[in-house]
């Protein structure tokens, strides 16, 4: 099974789609989860998704 | 429960691209890839949730360390990478809303790096909050 891509900003781990494009005037979307289920469950999704 | 869920975010990570948006999914304390509670700071949780008449500052502490520990990722995230200011809408989902509110709370009082976050975050989503008790957390 394929990971998500994380990186680790200060003691925390963030998976991050990084900018979608060359322009800078983008949105960023900062998720926070809930209890439990986390951003690792997107694991089986990374590699079809490319996200 | 487990494919609504991943539904849901299917569908922000494939639209995030054509609609112009970077999606940063954070990992909470004690998640895979983020730093696990020390034995102390679970005792100060185990503390904070007890009957004892300082048990409201003790939850307040810890609360005020989890929105330290969220600005220096957002510090970060924004030191590392090209995000303008006025473009970060940070949002909480369920109990994460408890991280988005402590935010609030008490970020402006960071300036972590040089970095006033203040500049960067358009707004705060809180997306089917849940809390049994809010109000204990933030007076």
């Amino acid at each position: 099974m394929s990971q998500l891509k994380m990186k680790r900003f200060g003691l925390l781990g963030v998976h991050d789609t990084g900018a979608p494009g060359e322009n800078k005037d983008y949105l960023t979307l900062v998720i926070i989860h809930g209890f439990s289920w986390h951003s690792g469950v997107l694991a089986l999704l990374s590699s079809k998704y490319r996200c | 429960m487990l494919k609504l869920f991943l539904g849901n975010f299917l569908r922000l990570c494939q639209y995030a691209k054509s609609n112009n948006t970077r999606l940063v999914l954070i990992n909470r304390r004690d998640y895979p890839g983020s730093e696990p509670y020390s034995a102390a700071e679970l005792d100060s949780l185990s503390a904070a949730l007890s009957d004892n008449p300082s048990s409201d500052s003790t939850l307040e502490d810890f609360v005020r360390e989890r929105s330290l520990e969220l600005a220096q990722c957002l510090s970060s995230l924004v030191a590392e990478s090209s995000i303008a200011k006025n473009s970060i809408l940070l949002t909480g989902w369920s109990i994460g809303c408890l991280w988005a509110m402590a935010f609030l709370v008490h970020a402006p009082m960071y300036h972590l790096g040089g970095i006033d976050l203040s500049d960067y975050i358009r707004g705060v989503t809180l997306y089917g909050l849940c809390s049994p008790n809010p109000h204990r957390i933030f007076p």
